[in-house]
């Protein structure tokens, strides 16, 4: 045994040093060169050390990448949507005058700038009107839209729960060829709480508006709750709604739920 | 080419092996790591690097899931072993002899800690202590202590090959 030393390394600091992490005691590593019980030691971990990786591989299936070509997509499209929504005119509009009353609150022209925000905030559509010489002017408010999207997983079984509404919300069902699930809350919806989990979103607090739900075809099974109560499932390549008023817009389902 | 396709093609085959080996459910592995490149999209991780943030998040998904008791039966049960990866081979004999090998791991792996197979198979796909002691939750002078561990434990699991005996009895 070297001087300064009273005792052989540690199984742990032998596999730091099998492992080649960075020296903490050089007493120890320079011990552990010269002594002949603690380099047999430190020998068997690293033939320990093989082993156990040659036993692990042996047991793996190669990589297969064509099978998460789908997944690999869906991220990258989800990723372009992620970055998008910030920059939508509608969100600009509504930073630029979060960011503009922010500024006003404390001026003395308020009551112009609320003015001007009421201009801004309720965007018009001009409809030309032959009869008059005037333009009709139609004031259309945008709502507000938010999303949250979900690339079907490897069991392709997906599922929309829907808690905490705090007023009536319409739902509008769609399938749709996408490789992902995904939820558009517009108007009130716009505010709930998107979540997503393995195989499910979540959205949670919907006070009115419309939730837009697409579902992809190639789900193997879907299942809509709301509070709990399963409303809608996915039956081959139908959507079985369980609820009653129900109407079919085209190829969409429009269900409405009143908490 | 975008971030997230660069870093799903550097990450997710090691990510995905890495989850097969800890659960032992090829599916179960598929939608964690998927889940964990979801969260990467939505919330970018501001310390540490991406790699062992995705193995972090992977992992916990994977432990999530197994806290339900279906879920737990499903990773526990070592009777009808899934394929882990790709198409299972044409050789009927090299299918029951992959099953097996499977099986060996995987029950061997179940053996472990939580805490005890993170770093072991995190270690496999070449972290370093202080990346294990993130992803684990600990110390990087108490990653030495579960490796060294998990190590003994497992070696003990493996099937001794007939020549390698021959040598140790000379």
């Amino acid at each position: 045994m070297m001087p300064g030393i009273d005792h052989h390394a540690s199984d742990a600091a032998l596999i730091r040093l099998v492992d080649e992490e960075p020296v903490r005691d050089e007493q120890l590593a320079a011990h552990v060169a010269t002594c002949a019980a603690c380099t047999q030691r430190m020998d068997e971990a690293r033939r320990r050390s093989h082993a156990v990786a040659s036993f692990l591989s042996a047991a793996d299936e190669p990589y297969d990448a064509a099978r998460f070509r789908a997944t690999r997509d869906a991220l990258r499209v989800r990723q372009v949507a992620a970055r998008r929504w910030w920059k939508r005119p509608a969100w600009q509009a509504a930073a630029g005058v979060a960011l503009f009353t922010g500024l006003a609150a404390a001026s003395p022209v308020r009551s112009w700038v609320a003015r001007q925000i009421d201009r801004l905030t309720t965007p018009s559509v001009i409809i030309p009107d032959t009869a008059a010489t005037a333009p009709t002017v139609l004031t259309v408010p945008i709502p507000p839209v938010a999303g949250i999207g979900l690339p079907l997983p490897a069991s392709a079984e997906v599922a929309v729960s829907i808690d905490d509404a705090r007023g009536p919300v319409s739902i509008r069902l769609r399938l749709t060829d996408e490789p992902a699930l995904s939820v558009r809350g517009v108007g009130g919806a716009a505010n709930a709480e998107f979540q997503t989990r393995v195989g499910a979103i979540g959205i949670r607090g919907a006070n009115g508006g419309e939730l837009q739900i697409d579902v992809p075809r190639a789900a193997r099974s879907f299942v809509l709750r709301v509070g709990g109560v399963t409303y809608a499932v996915k039956e081959g390549l139908r959507i079985r709604v369980l609820m009653a008023s129900v109407d079919t817009v085209g190829a969409e389902l429009l269900l409405s739920i009143n908490p | 080419m975008d971030d997230v396709t660069r870093i799903f093609d550097e990450h997710h085959p090691s990510l995905f092996r890495y989850l097969v080996r800890f659960c032992g459910d090829a599916d179960v592995a598929a939608d964690a790591a998927q889940e964990a490149f979801v969260r990467l999209i939505e919330r970018r991780p501001t310390q540490g690097t991406e790699r062992t943030w995705l193995f972090k998040v992977a992992t916990n998904v994977v432990l999530e899931q197994a806290r339900t008791a279906t879920r737990r039966a499903r990773l526990l049960d070592a009777g009808d072993p899934r394929a882990p990866m790709g198409d299972a081979p044409p050789d009927p004999f090299e299918q029951v002899a992959a099953a097996e090998r499977r099986t060996a791991v995987n029950e061997a792996l179940q053996l472990l800690s939580d805490k005890e197979r993170t770093a072991l198979l995190m270690r496999e796909e070449g972290f370093a202590h202080r990346e294990i002691a993130e992803a684990v939750g600990t110390t990087t002078a108490s990653v030495g202590t579960l490796l060294a561990r998990a190590l003994e434990r497992l070696a003990r699991r493996i099937p001794v090959d007939p020549e390698e005996r021959a040598r140790k009895v000379q």
